[in-house]
């Protein structure tokens, strides 16, 4: 009886210390996606967010029809996952190099770590904008130089130009500039943030195991790939768990350097362009659930198959 | 111990109440609140003398809340569903109608304030602009008209007459085109931008593409699919070809243009001070090429209605304000009077040459404010007058303009598209995909269409 008694008063206790977080997630997570699901399946223009119409059961399933019946639709959902595989691999890949650079002991380290987070922390704007003067074709300071030292025949307009004609060496071939420039962007912009979790996992590797594999004649890309890159897999694959998220929801980068002209239109950009173009907020809505549920498909089908989380 | 806590809940919520009957205390009193577009300190800071002002007349405190444009849309939006709007809005005229369909402006209030004013001291173009069933959407306040400048000494040397129609247009670019030092006429030719869609809108206007139905027809359907829209398209191609390569945007051309590496551009009466050579951060080449002070300024013609096969139009911005519904209508319209009145002529001065009189005079002194805007200083680094620099002949076609100003869709109850036609930017994409030689003519002129006609479904 007695032990039943405190049993449920540190239960009770429990509930008390957990409710306010569950508060929080409860006001700042579960309700707006269940209030986002209900208005996208509701005609919603700027009128309608005042009055009672919002609460009423008028559901129907036009706004996803407008959305998906956009001709624009797959071209922009392919642009989006290309942006968000290119950007995240890109990013983990030079933040990876950085990492290997900066791991060995020389002189100004700790001044070079230091400068390697510099893209990651400036403000976004000042970026954005840093780099679109210094690409542009008119006014910008890379073309200029590139002309006048005869690296190019003519200015190339890095951010504005939708498809870009490459001979080499007899084969031509066409890339989506527009979007390539702002996936290098992104893989500049956020390598820092791939960069300072894999130094921390390079440090906490044992030297012993680089000793034991020079000993039995290892060279360094036997023991980068037989060593380096399998301890670091756990943290490589979480990265790009983290950068496929955020990059897929990615707004503010792509807004500020192209407006998502030249083929660099993505769904994020969409959902504004609804809410604030159009006035629509029921569409644009919809398009935020389709981002949600293209996401929660991903996080699902990485933990189940792709995440592997050694012990 | 459930005492404790009880009392405890108790006095957090006695304060949270106070604070929160504070702020609506702070609310009850004399005051409205003013959100403005016009952002800039200096700005700021005489809009905040204006207020001043009106409070010493009439009692009535005004907050004054900048917003930049861009976000303006956005910002109107949340401040709707939040049931927080301002009392008082300047927005240009894209949203006007628009936000008076979804119930965010108040037209019977500024219906009031123009018939207590007089409508007839206004200029009648732009009160038609604003014009719903049940009166006035908002009441205009500002105004400027875009101009084709050229350089009037390169077309006396080449014997050129001034480029007000589209045969001389393009007769005059091909006969100045020289390449990369002179380039003939630089167009908007980048697909983000919103200069883009006034330069393609001031000549489609000219030929008499005007969104929807025709000139003088009563029809009035969404009519972007139409030959003179081809001819439109054809035209300003054949222009992009005296144009820089890449994307062109409103710096590009005024920077080629002050640097006397264009012989034409369209631009906004903002370029008037630059031009001037009253700003230090903007160097005039041609100014100092020549040491002489005022040479370019003085050698640039403005043209303000171009005339196409089909038509004639100046294109025109125009700034309105309006009242919203949840607005204490009696102070917010003693406020919006006010600003039409009293503090109109320091409204105005601060930016003379991109902010004309739409209202022309008082009931009682009818020329009043267009005579005042003449004697109106502009300029950033040094200020002088416009008459000044362009002579009275210049300064008066300008404010005369203000009449005439055109729009696509206003006045024919498609007022409503054109914030989601730029805010959509669909028009100079479309655009730009047919510079770049991805479609033809006809075919951009029906995407074009379509793509206007999705926009207005809903």
């Amino acid at each position: 009886m007695t032990i039943n008694s405190k049993y449920h008063r540190e239960s009770r206790l429990a509930f008390w210390m957990l409710a306010p977080t569950f508060a929080v997630v409860l006001a700042f997570v579960v309700f707006p996606v269940l209030w986002n699901l209900w208005i996208s399946l509701k005609p919603v223009s700027l009128a309608d967010l005042r009055g009672d119409t919002l609460f009423q059961f008028n559901l129907s399933l036009d706004n996803f029809q407008k959305v998906f019946s956009d001709p624009d639709f797959e071209t922009i959902l392919l642009t989006t996952l290309i942006y968000t595989i290119g950007g995240s691999l890109l990013s983990i890949l030079l933040g990876l190099m950085a990492a290997l650079l900066l791991n060995a002991r020389f002189l100004g380290r700790a001044f070079l770590r230091g400068l390697f987070i510099a893209p990651y922390i400036a403000p976004v704007v000042a970026v954005t904008f840093t780099w679109s003067f210094i690409l542009d074709p008119q006014l910008g300071v890379f073309n200029r130089f590139a002309v006048d030292h005869g690296l190019l025949a003519q200015p190339i307009p890095f951010l504005s130009q939708r498809w870009l004609d490459l001979d080499i060496m007899g084969v031509g071939f066409r890339i989506p500039l527009a979007l390539f420039s702002v996936i290098l962007f992104e893989g500049w912009r956020y390598f820092p943030f791939a960069f300072l979790f894999i130094l921390a996992r390079l440090q906490a590797i044992p030297d012993e195991f680089f000793h034991a594999a020079s000993v039995d004649g290892a060279t360094p890309f036997q023991r980068f790939f037989h060593i380096t890159l399998p301890q670091l897999a756990t943290v490589l694959s979480t990265l790009f768990l983290f950068r496929f998220i955020w990059t897929f929801t990615k707004f503010d980068d792509v807004f500020l350097l192209t407006r998502g002209q030249a083929g660099t239109k993505v769904l994020p950009l969409n959902v504004y362009d609804y809410a604030f173009g159009e006035f629509n907020i029921g569409a644009s809505s919809a398009t935020a659930m389709i981002l949600f549920g293209i996401l929660a498909l991903f996080i699902f089908i990485y933990f189940r198959w792709g995440l592997r989380i050694d012990d | 111990m459930r005492k404790l806590f009880l009392l405890k809940t108790l006095s957090l919520l006695t304060i949270l109440s106070l604070i929160i009957m504070c702020g609506n205390l702070a609310n009850a009193e004399d005051e409205i609140v003013f959100w403005t577009t016009e952002v800039e300190k200096d700005r700021l800071s005489t809009q905040q003398n204006i207020a001043k002002g009106f409070t010493k007349k009439t009692g009535i405190a005004v907050r004054i809340i900048p917003v930049e444009e861009n976000f303006l849309a956005a910002r109107v939006t949340a401040a709707y569903a939040a049931r927080s709007l301002p009392d008082v809005l300047y927005h240009p005229i894209d949203f006007t109608i628009g936000w008076t369909k979804a119930g965010i402006l108040d037209s019977q209030s500024s219906t009031e304030v123009v018939t207590s004013l007089g409508k007839n001291t206004f200029s009648p173009g732009p009160l038609d602009l604003v014009r719903v069933k049940s009166g006035y959407a908002a009441v205009p306040l500002d105004a400027w008209g875009q101009l084709l400048l050229f350089r009037k000494d390169l077309f006396r040397e080449k014997g050129l007459e001034a480029p007000d129609t589209w045969d001389r247009i393009l007769k005059a670019a091909k006969a100045l085109n020289n390449p990369p030092k002179m380039w003939g006429f630089e167009v908007a030719t980048d697909p983000g931008q919103t200069y883009t869609q006034q330069v393609f809108e001031h000549l489609a206007l000219s030929n008499g593409v005007r969104l929807a139905g025709r000139t003088g027809d009563p029809n009035q359907e969404i009519n972007l699919n139409t030959p003179e829209m081809v001819a439109t398209l054809r035209f300003y191609k054949a222009l992009s070809r005296f144009t820089p390569p890449g994307n062109i945007n409103w710096l590009h051309t005024r920077i080629d243009y002050l640097s006397g590496r264009a012989a034409m551009i369209i631009w906004s009466p903002f370029i008037l001070d630059e031009l001037s050579g009253l700003r230090n951060d903007q160097p005039v080449l041609p100014d100092i090429i020549k040491k002489d002070p005022g040479f370019l300024a003085r050698n640039t013609g403005f043209v303000t209605v171009i005339q196409g096969p089909n038509g004639s139009a100046q294109y025109g911005q125009i700034n309105c304000i309006g009242i919203t519904l949840d607005a204490a209508r009696a102070p917010a319209k003693q406020w919006v009077e006010f600003l039409l009145g009293e503090g109109y002529l320091r409204w105005l001065s601060m930016a003379a040459e991109g902010k004309l009189p739409v209202r022309k005079g008082t009931k009682v002194r009818p020329e009043c404010f267009i005579n005042g805007w003449m004697d109106l200083d502009f300029g950033v680094t040094t200020r002088a007058k416009i008459s000044r620099f362009y002579g009275l002949s210049v300064a008066k076609s300008m404010t005369a303009g203000v009449n005439g100003l055109d729009r696509w869709g206003l006045a024919r109850g498609k007022g409503d598209l054109i914030s989601k036609i730029y805010g959509t930017k669909i028009i100079p994409e479309i655009l730009k995909r047919f510079l770049d030689g991805e479609l033809n003519a006809k075919d951009a002129a029906r995407l074009m269409d379509e793509k206007v006609r999705a926009l207005e479904d809903r």
